[in-house]
């Protein structure tokens, strides 16, 4: 009996000693864009916005949580494009090279944010300046892979679902009917999980991928409130952004802040017929992201 | 038809006469987890460890002279595990449903084994997998209606082996132990 307890209290110390997340760089690369300099596409209001509230408020969560913070900023607005606030003509390839001139090592947070159009059919991002010019899914996904540490994407346009490779272990119990969402519920997930669950299609990435909806829906460029996409209204939110006062904050109760959590708060609070239309699609993974740690 | 409910009568009887009682009991468990993720989807190659707690409901169990045969069926939560290079094995709700098998070695001690499926739902990313997988208890009864467990399982699906090993407690609602 004694050797037994001996033997749970060993278990038990074990199991509580809490690991601690390693401080290290979050960078934050966002591409937003008005297409006030793009001809041919139609012109949005909230990308700019989108862009400086996310930034704001991820700077003060990377700098409340210990870590070094580093940011690149590719903005079309009023007829400029701008990186960091100076006046260049970037293309997608700067995109692309900038990622790949990172110097990241394995517990660094590398956050893509996107907030612009999207292509029908192949979910390319349309960031220009030519209408023709697009960065692709696939093109993002196999640049990120290149460099060390982990990747969280926040997409806000139309068909970013294709972003979301199907090389999660999980199946969702999310159902669509003429690609509006009709329900999501555990009972959907059971019968379509049993090929899922012993196939060996997973794939680790080490990207988590959260877009504003699937690969067959529009996103909105606003919907509660007229300063932000629809999308990144409630992601702002669920990051502790004030979307009242516009001011970046922390969120009170502390603790760790890790995707799913963003996730499950998005949809959450996101209202019905918003999350109908445009349902917001997330990489499955049983491993989650921890972005902030306090 | 007749056919049939007579083989079913003499059926039933031949169990009644055998011995046969009716075993039901309820049972709590709490356990160490530990879940070994495939290279696909962890790259560490860490040993994600939890806790794992779960509630079992056995009605079906019948019991044969020293032979007990059940069709458990069980709920659990497992919490997150501990931060590993900036990763945590999310928080999951479990069910499962397995065939068992026991002998009672005496009236103090029965062993038990069996094999199930179990369906693990990760809540915060609305999401879930299957596992298959086998079980090994040893039980001893300080009571009549109650005994200590120790249960040890081993699931494998969804690119991830999980093993729990713990203690817990089984209260027999039926005719005998």
């Amino acid at each position: 009996m004694k050797k037994l307890l001996i033997l749970i209290s060993v278990m038990l110390t074990l199991i509580s000693c809490r690991g601690e997340i390693q401080h290290g760089k979050v960078i934050f690369i966002s591409v937003a864009s008005d297409y006030s300099c793009t001809e041919g596409l139609q012109s949005l209001d909230t990308p700019p916005a989108d862009q400086k509230a996310l930034s704001e408020e991820i700077e003060i969560l990377a700098t409340e949580s210990g870590e070094y913070y580093e940011e690149y900023l590719f903005l079309e607005a009023d007829g400029k494009r701008t990186v960091n606030g100076i006046e260049k003509e970037w293309t997608s390839d700067d995109i692309l090279n900038t990622i790949i001139g990172l110097e990241t090592l394995s517990y660094d947070l590398i956050i893509f944010h996107y907030s612009g159009h999207g292509e029908e059919g192949s979910g390319a991002f349309a960031p220009g300046p030519s209408q023709n010019a697009r960065l692709y899914p696939e093109e993002l996904i196999e640049t990120l892979k290149l460099i060390d540490g982990k990747k969280c994407l926040f997409i806000d346009s139309c068909y970013s679902g294709n972003l979301i490779e199907d090389k999660g272990a999980l199946t969702s119990g999310e159902r669509f009917d003429d690609n509006e969402l009709v329900s999501d519920s555990i009972l959907n997930s059971i019968i379509p999980a049993i090929e899922k669950s012993f196939s060996s299609n997973a794939e680790n990435t080490e990207i988590w991928a959260f877009t504003a909806a699937t690969s067959e829906q529009l996103s909105y460029d606003s919907y509660t409130d007229e300063n932000y996409g629809a999308f990144t209204y409630y992601l702002l939110r669920a990051l502790g952004y004030n979307t009242d006062s516009q001011e970046a904050t922390i969120p009170g109760n502390g603790g760790d802040i890790t995707f799913y959590d963003i996730v499950n708060e998005v949809r959450k609070s996101m209202p019905a017929d918003l999350r109908r239309a445009a349902s917001p699609q997330a990489t499955l993974l049983p491993l989650d992201l921890v972005l902030f740690s306090f | 038809m007749k056919r049939v409910i007579l083989i079913l009568t003499l059926l039933t009887t031949s169990i009644v006469y055998a011995g046969v009682s009716w075993n039901p009991s309820i049972g709590v468990n709490a356990s160490y987890s530990a879940t070994d993720f495939s290279k696909a989807l962890d790259r560490t190659g860490s040993i994600w460890s939890s806790t794992f707690l779960e509630a079992e409901a056995n009605p079906l169990a019948m019991k044969i002279n020293h032979h007990e045969f059940s069709l458990p069926f069980s709920i659990g939560y497992r919490p997150s595990s501990d931060i590993n290079d900036r990763m945590q094995m999310a928080d999951s709700f479990t069910a499962s449903l397995s065939l068992r098998y026991g002998f009672h070695i005496s009236e103090k001690f029965l062993i038990e084994g069996g094999g199930g499926v179990r369906y693990r739902w990760y809540h915060k990313a609305s999401g879930g997998s299957w596992s298959i997988g086998g079980n090994l208890s040893a039980l001893f009864f300080p009571l009549d209606f109650m005994a200590i467990s120790i249960p040890l399982t081993l699931y494998y699906g969804g690119n991830a082996l999980d093993f729990t090993a713990g203690i817990g407690l089984r209260f027999v609602l039926g005719g005998g132990k």
